[in-house]
């Protein structure tokens, strides 16, 4: 959507409009749902998560600095309530030996494979690499490479420096590449 | 599992190009609708709540400072002793009222005078005729 009409339906949803609100739901739902899921790791946190988000966005939409993306400011939202969650709550280790499983169907993984099946090898997928990293790094990480935002970007979501950025996404890559060699050696 | 080797760039780019998919995102739309709705309700009503709150307050301040400002000045007026009120009273007021009364009973009698030397002039005309 382009940034105007974003900024305009921004005016009216500030103004008690809720059906330019649900405009803006519809336009940012999915990106949302994405980061939720690949952050958390599962499909009901993450549905949680974006009821949670849109509400706080509601309620907070005053404090929407126009300056910046609106995008930008939804992505440092949903980081932020997933890094509670993350560090509130622990991951089963039941994800381990389902994430080899993952990992040799990714060469056969066709357009026609289930949204259920999708999801659970993604997750498996993520889970296995990303597991044992911090809630901090591992935001990093999906920010940095697998959301493909710019440093500056992610410096105004997660509010670290530069300098945090590269030594969290450094560790974080040293930890997965290390996964890797651990799993085709 | 074939020991084939995988890099850090296919985990990542695997990752980045299977997005997970949301079944039904519509009704996940209508159930956070539904709740911000219900939100807006809400904050309807707490400002209709505030602003009578705010304006009873008002005037419960109002009131108590007429109260206040009657208490002092009555207080004020309580400390001055009877005597001085009194003397103050005879300062002040201004007496008109006999100052009329004077004036009527002088023009009275300046009336009765006039009619007196009428009478004295008539009986001294009947007289000479």
């Amino acid at each position: 959507m382009e940034q105007e009409k974003v900024q305009k339906l921004i005016v009216c949803s500030k103004q008690g409009d809720t059906k330019a609100f649900e405009m803006l739901i519809i336009a940012f739902q999915s990106l949302v749902f994405q980061l939720s899921y690949r952050l958390l790791c599962d499909y009901d946190d993450a549905k949680d998560m974006v009821q949670e988000v849109f509400i706080k966005i509601w309620l907070q939409l005053d404090k929407y600095n126009p300056r910046y993306k609106f995008s930008t400011w939804i992505y440092k939202i949903t980081c932020n309530m997933c890094y509670d969650r993350l560090r509130s709550m622990r991951h089963s280790p039941e994800s381990n030996g389902i994430s080899l499983f993952a990992i040799e169907h990714i060469a056969v993984l066709s357009d026609n494979a289930e949204i259920s099946l999708i999801n659970r090898e993604l997750k498996d997928l993520i889970l296995y690499f990303t597991d044992k990293l911090p809630a901090k790094q591992k935001i990093v990480f999906i920010l940095s490479d697998i959301e493909e935002l710019e440093t500056k970007e992610i410096e105004k979501i997660t509010g670290l420096s530069a300098g945090q950025i590269k030594s969290n996404l450094h560790l974080a890559r040293k930890h997965i590449k290390h996964k890797i060699n651990a799993l085709t050696s | 599992m074939e020991n084939k080797k995988i890099t850090y760039e296919e985990i990542t780019g695997y990752i980045r190009s299977v997005s997970p998919v949301l079944e039904n995102p519509e009704e996940l739309t209508q159930n956070v609708m539904i709740q911000i709705e219900r939100i807006a309700k809400n904050r309807k009503k707490h400002k209709i709540i505030r602003v009578t709150g705010l304006l009873s307050g008002a005037v419960a301040c109002l009131l108590l400072c007429l109260l206040a400002y009657e208490t002092i000045r009555l207080s004020a007026y309580s400390n001055i002793s009877d005597a001085t009120r009194i003397h103050a009273g005879d300062e002040n007021v201004k007496f008109s009222k006999p100052d009329i009364e004077k004036t009527i009973r002088e023009k009275l009698k300046n009336k009765k005078q006039k009619e007196r030397i009428y009478t004295l002039y008539s009986a001294y005309k009947q007289k000479n005729n």
